[in-house]
């Protein structure tokens, strides 16, 4: 009924601003923008549009979607406990500067940039420090990717943002798709052999317009350390011939329909170093550089649009294009001034991700119930409900090492450790934090990576894919039954030491489910707990691996 | 129709454990039964194999020769057990078991993108969220207590389709990557049956409760690969080695393996199983990667087709040899093919088909069709009406009725027996 | 299909072939095209050097005289041919095609026309080669059997089996009577015909590479050579497979020394550019010519010096200094790895090239193109009048 009242309140306040839109365009934050234009675009909004989700669905929505994880059992006690009016702003901003952030943004743009290839020349930990880093220093978007398109990885200031190209191998049809798809939502994959025949937009020069920009540059192998860099050369044309016109064409370097970039004059002497076998090639004049400048100047909507996008997608769990891939005009957004407003939004703000999540997840259309107001379902698009959607693959295993306390012992450990060898060492203090929290990460990767390999799927769709190889892991893997071995201050064990019923479901579904269990729950469990009569800790293990096989913890809602 | 409506899955489960529970009195009903005993079943249960090759294999290194002509390439026809009927000389084995299949040589899909080539050729329909074959198969033509999930694919690679589309999720497909045993398909010893049985019902509740007032799609395909887990673990046998004549006979390669797997499945009652053979997808080297595809193709599929023939299960299984697409007349530079779904073939044989039929043709050089032009809309009425569904009929979902074919399609009736 | 007027830029007015003396492969320019409306596959100078054959994408094999240019069709197999070869006195054409049959024709008639057919495989008969006496006739074949026939009866002599796989080519060994072939897993076995016996083996898996997104293999010798004095093997074919299903994979010449069966070198471009090596010759001055089929289209000459430093990274052997119009000699028991070498001269064809041979003065290499096209070129100094004129050596 708070929720409720609630979005009264704000449509009045946006309904009295509307009279004057000027006055509304400068004075409203910018998620109450997103909500406005969100209600705009459904007839009789008030009437269809569901309440705010509860506190603690909220709680676990906004841990999973800002850190990849479900809160601990003492986090999510605190924040259901806090009478604060403004605790869901104060979380949001709590957790945007936390140490989880910045991992689960890295396992998130991992995933995109790299769609889950195995390392090929540059150290996975490099990568992955690199964008740990931009996320802890809040990089935007825009330098990030200059640094990932510039990079030659020559030396190891520049090795890890060149992983998205040598990785590819340099390979032209992956670079020049990926770069097409990743950066500017656009998946040129067809337009390599003719003008794609169901987009009229995708064109056979957009495909090689963006392959001109490397077409010059090659692997390298440095013949002494045997490492891999990017070399280029300073001259050599891209020439493309359609398979249904034979015809053949000459093309320069071009960002979809911006201008031909045109190679200065060839100077006498090209080259700062020249290439041999010996020495990576070094132009004056580098086609690749021109590519890390012009895509991300202001009149390439496209890379804004796009990154605009796949982080409304990352959160709503649906693109105002969707897929985030496939920009064109037979496919338009279905929000297009909301759209618009957002990315211009993000360039003003430097391609600050950090303040477009924040302003995204304040909206009340992020926050609002996944819960239905009737028995049909109201259309994705219109977005009137919270979308449920499925952890991926890092989220499920962190929420479930989270879930059992693993990661609590793990987190204990280790800050007894730093102060035994650091008594007056802060706790408090972010460095700390993010001392603690790598240590976590580093301890519980393999554990990751059984979870990528049984969840993750090979394409970068949304769509739900849950196969019996999946649910075999969760019923059957051995992995599980060590992690629900009573251990130290673990969940069987802490479960163990209560005997009350209430008392324990409570800690049950607080830890699992980051809310307190009804009634009927609470002898459900007791129920459950008594079919095992003596084999009580067997009980308590079965208990937790049903809660943690649930729908309601495999999805995020 | 045979219309499996509201299938509670708390029932299924029921009725599966059930149906355990007898097996296990009887000693292992399926699996024990010597394959002859099988066949001389009396089975009223249509099912579907599908084989699928993967990337679109060559319609003129396949089932629409044209030696001599300027596309032709390199191999010849050979005669086949139909008078007058001629395939590739790659498909020798086939050959000699066409009086069991039909072809259809003038498919025309207007399209050259593998994904929406396969999407037709499944749906039935160019664009639109709708059911596979497969997926039909399972909803329409399963058995209350099948045993198996009602459409298994087996492929050694994870192509991610959405195949259920409005159906209920058990109709979709399972993905059985190849013949070996699934991970973690045994289970420790300390849960015995019945704690299983209490940890399944506890979670089943758990999601009953969770789904009341959300989107049900993605709770019930959830709670369908726990199901779809489930009756795999019953059936571990399923994953016993294979015994050594039929490897002899098949091949040990994947692809042998994986069909002896298919022949197993459609004998203990899977509703459609699929089968994929990949790499034809051959810009490059088309005729070398022939040679090497189809001569592990060849052998395997007509023995497979050959012990569906012997065991009596060819009278209710409808067979499919299919692709997204076929190959470009033109030969490129680098003696490859390239996407072509402007005239190419498939064959189709066993339940429903009328047998050493060939529909439709090509012009002399295969460039385009020359008559009795079909695409995935009337293939998708055809296969349907072959197991006996009626195609223009409609699915009743929540009130709604959605067409099971394409209207604007009619089933290819020549080719129906 | 009817004889093609040529469309030769021959230079009709030829000069006496000069010396090899003058031979420089960094000079070499184009001379003729022979035009045909479909693509090539093959190709062969006639050791007399009047006529070049190929092989088409269609059933017939055709001849140009390349002086005059004249169009000759070879009417009779039932597939592509791809391989074909010269009885040692020129005499006699053999022809091997993909419907198992290999065809004898006169090499000079007005008219060739079949004079006999073998019946040599099941499935292609994929090379077939003359032994150095004329006497007897190899082949392989999709059967994965080797056969050695009598050359003019056309009787089998000899039976190999024991290649698992396909093999690409076969060849006698111009002195010591072993034969060798390679397969499609660039398994090169070594074979005593006497004895019926395997004697080596030799790993050339280098040249194969297993596609793991379409699950096939890809590779095999796509041409095979001997020097003339019989000590270095040259196999032709690709490496480091990428996606064979796209054609992206690299062009390889492997080198076989032939006292040691070992392998010696790995002759590559200078830059990776994927492709398919379809043609390799060694060349009485020592270099070795490699002919390219480049994924995107163009065709590549490679001209390495196995022997000499031209390469930038090849050790030099101190065994081995001398160059130029000596035999191309490897030191195998020095060598562990194979040395990797670069050509020491690229020449850019016009289009891909699927079959490569040296007319009879080795002085100019004719090419199968795939764009129908039997392009002819000469290692030597362009002159005004279109003949060469020896150079500084």
């Amino acid at each position: 009924m708070y929720c409720r009242v609630t979005i009264r309140i704000v449509l009045g306040v946006m309904f009295c601003f509307c009279v004057d839109p000027l006055y509304t365009q400068e004075l409203l934050p910018l998620h109450a923008k997103i909500d406005q234009s969100v209600a705009d675009a459904v007839s009789e909004f008030e009437r269809r549009a569901g309440p705010l989700t509860t506190d603690s669905a909220f709680l676990r929505r906004i841990y999973l979607d800002l850190t990849g994880t479900i809160p601990t059992v003492t986090e999510a006690r605190a924040f259901l406990d806090n009478n604060n009016e403004d605790k869901r702003a104060a979380i949001i901003d709590r957790l945007l500067m936390s140490p989880r952030f910045s991992r689960h943004m890295q396992h998130e743009f991992d995933v995109m940039l790299m769609q889950r290839r195995p390392a090929k020349y540059v150290t996975l930990s490099l990568w992955q420090t690199f964008l740990f880093e931009a996320f802890r220093n809040n990089l935007g978007w825009d330098e990030m990717t200059r640094q990932i398109l510039s990079a030659d990885g020559a030396n190891p200031e520049n090795r890890p943002p060149a992983r998205f190209l040598l990785d590819r191998d340099l390979n032209p049809q992956d670079t020049t798709r990926d770069i097409g798809r990743v950066f500017l939502g656009r998946d040129l994959q067809c337009a390599q052999c003719h003008d794609h025949p169901h987009f009229e937009d995708y064109l056979q020069r957009h495909y090689f317009g963006i392959s001109a920009f490397f077409s010059r540059s090659y692997i390298f192998k440095d013949p002494n350390s045997k490492e891999a860099s990017l070399g280029e050369k300073a001259d050599g044309v891209v020439k493309f011939t359609s398979v249904f016109t034979s015809q053949e064409s000459e093309i320069s370097p071009r960002l979809l329909d911006l201008p031909e970039i045109i190679d200065p004059p060839l100077e006498e002497e090209p080259y700062i170093t020249k290439p041999d076998d010996q020495t990576r090639g070094i132009p004056k004049y580098s086609r690749r550089q021109q590519l890390a400048e012009t895509i991300v100047k202001q009149e390439n909507s496209a890379f804004q649009l796009n990154i605009t996008n796949r982080i409304w997608a990352m959160l709503m769990g649906r693109g105002l294009v969707e897929p985030v891939d496939m920009f064109h005009q037979d496919n338009p957004p279905t929000h297009p001034k909301l759209l618009e407003l957002l990315s211009n939004d993000l360039r003003q703000h430097q391609f600050d991700m950090r303040y477009l999540i924040r302003e995204l997840v304040l909206s009340h259309t992020y926050q609002r119930s996944s819960r239905l107001m009737s028995d049909v379902e109201p259309p994705a698009e219109e977005l009137v409900a919270g979308q449920i959607r499925p952890l991926t693959p890092e989220q499920l295993g962190f929420s479930m090492l989270e879930a059992v306390g693993h990661i609590e012992n793990i987190r204990l450990a280790t800050t007894t450790k730093l102060l035994e060898e650091q008594p007056q060492r802060d706790t408090t203090s972010v460095a700390f934090a993010f001392e603690v929290e790598q240590t976590i990460n580093g301890e519980v990767q393999p554990h990751i990576d059984a979870f990528v390999n049984t969840f993750a799927s090979n394409n970068e769709s949304r769509q739900f894919d849950a196969t019996a190889n999946q649910a075999l892991f969760l019923m059957n893997s051995p992995l599980l039954d060590v992690w629900l071995q009573p251990s130290k201050n673990n969940l069987v064990a802490r479960l163990q030491s209560i005997h009350d019923i209430a008392a324990l479901s409570d800690e049950l579904y607080m830890s699992i489910f980051s809310r307190h269990p009804n009634e009927f729950e609470a002898s459900a469990v007791q129920h459950f707990l008594n079919s095992f009569a003596d084999k009580r800790v067997q009980g308590l293990q079965e208990l937790t691996r049903t809660l943690l096989c649930s729908a309601e913890f495999r999805l995020n809602h | 129709m045979k219309r499996n409506l509201g299938c509670n899955i708390l029932d299924h489960m029921v009725s599966r454990r059930h149906f355990l529970m007898g097996a296990t009195a009887t000693a292992g009903f399926g699996p024990l039964l010597p394959p002859r005993l099988m066949a001389e079943m009396k089975r009223d249960q249509k099912q579907i194999l599908q084989v699928y090759l993967q990337g679109g294999v060559s319609q003129f290194e396949s089932w629409d020769p044209k030696p001599g002509t300027e596309f032709g390439g390199p191999f010849r026809a050979i005669p086949t057990s139909v008078p007058g009927m001629h395939i590739s000389e790659l498909l020798p084995y086939t050959a000699e078991k066409m009086h069991l299949l039909s072809i259809i040589r003038s498919v025309n899909l207007k399209t050259d993108d593998h994904g929406l080539g396969r999407l037709f050729m499944e749906k039935g329909r160019r664009t639109g969220d709708f059911p596979y074959v497969g997926a039909i198969a399972s909803k329409y033509l399963s058995a209350e207590k099948n045993p198996l999930p009602g459409y298994i694919h087996i492929s050694t690679r994870g192509l991610t389709d959405h195949t259920a589309a409005f159906l209920e999720a058990q109709h979709g497909q399972m993905k059985l990557e190849g013949f070996q045993v699934p991970a973690n398909l045994l289970r420790d010893g300390q849960r015995d049956e019945a704690t299983y049985n209490r940890v399944n019902d506890f979670r089943l509740q758990l999601n009953r409760q969770f789904k009341l007032d959300r989107a049900k799609s993605l709770i019930d395909s959830y709670d369908a690969s726990f199901e779809q887990a489930a009756q795999l673990m019953e059936r571990q046998h399923l994953f016993e080695k294979q015994n050594d004549y039929d490897l002899i006979r098949y091949g040990s390669h994947p692809f042998g393996r994986n069909c002896i797997l298919a022949r197993t499945l459609l004998e203990e009652g899977a509703t459609c199983v699929k089968v994929t053979h990949h790499g034809y997808d051959t810009h490059a080297e088309n005729f070398n990667f022939h040679l090497e595809q189809l001569e592990e193709f060849d052998q395997t599929f007509a023995t497979l087709l050959g012990d569906l023939e012997d065991r009596g299960m060819l009278d209710h299984t409808l067979v499919m040899v299919y692709s997204e697409f076929g190959r470009t007349p033109k030969i490129n530079h680098k003696y490859g093919r390239d996407h072509w779904g402007s005239s190419f073939s498939l064959a189709l044989g066993g339940c429903g088909i009328q047998p050493g039929a060939t529909i439709g043709s090509t012009n002399e050089k295969g460039t385009e069709v020359a008559n009795r032009e079909v695409d995935g809309g009337h293939l998708f009425h055809t296969y349907l009406r072959a197991v006996g569904i009626n195609s223009s009929d409609n699915h009743a979902i929540e009130g709604k009725t959605i067409p099971i074919g394409d209207p604007a399609a009619t089933p290819i009736e020549e080719l129906l027996a | 299909m009817t004889p093609q007027e040529t469309d030769s830029q021959t230079n009709s007015d030829v000069s006496p072939p000069p010396s090899t003396s003058s031979i420089d492969p960094t000079k070499i320019h184009h001379i003729a095209d022979h035009k045909h409306e479909r693509p090539l596959t093959t190709c062969r100078v006639d050791p007399s050097g009047k006529f070049a054959f190929a092989g088409a994408e269609d059933l017939n094999v055709y001849r140009w005289d390349l002086e005059s240019g004249e169009k000759t069709v070879l009417a009779g197999h039932q597939s592509w041919v791809r391989s074909m070869d010269f009885s040692p006195d020129g005499q006699w054409l053999y022809t091997a095609g993909w419907e198992g049959q290999i065809r004898s024709w006169e090499v000079a008639a007005e008219s060739p026309v079949t004079l006999n057919v073998i019946q040599a495989h099941r499935g292609c008969a994929r090379w077939v080669q003359s032994s150095p006496c004329g006497q007897m006739l190899t082949t392989c074949g999709n059967d994965k059997r080797i056969r050695v026939w009598d050359a003019a009866s056309g009787k089998q002599i000899v039976e190999l089996s024991g290649h698992r796989r396909h093999p690409y080519a076969v060849l006698f060994h111009p002195t010591d009577g072993h034969l060798v072939s390679e397969d499609l897993m660039g398994i090169i076995r070594v074979w005593d015909p006497q004895q019926l016996i395997e004697t080596n083996l030799i790993d050339a898996s280098v040249m194969t590479g297993y596609d793991n997104k379409f699950a096939a293999d890809m590779g095999g010798a796509r041409d095979m050579c001997f020097s003339s004095d019989g000590s270095t093997l040259a196999c032709a074919g690709i490496t480091a497979v990428v996606n064979s299903f796209a054609g992206e994979q690299d062009p390889i010449v492997v080198l076989v020394d032939w006292q040691s069966k070992a392998v010696t070198h790995y002759l590559k471009q200078t830059e990776r550019k994927a492709g398919i090596m379809w043609g390799v010759r060694c060349h009485p001055a020592g270099f070795v010519v490699g002919a390219v089929a480049l994924q995107g289209g163009g065709g590549q000459l490679l001209f390495w010096q196995p022997a000499a430093s031209h390469a930038t990274n090849a050790p030099v052997n101190e065994s081995d200094q001398t160059a130029g119009d000596q035999q191309a000699q490897t030191a195998p028991e020095l060598a562990g790895e194979p040395i990797e070498l670069k050509p020491y001269h690229t020449f850019a064809l016009p289009n891909c090239a699927r079959g490569m041979d040296f007319t009879s003065d080795a002085r100019r290499v004719v090419i199968a193109h795939a764009n129908g096209n039997l392009g002819v070129y000469e290692m030597a100094e362009k002159t005004d009048d279109g003949a060469a004129e020896p150079t500084a050596s």
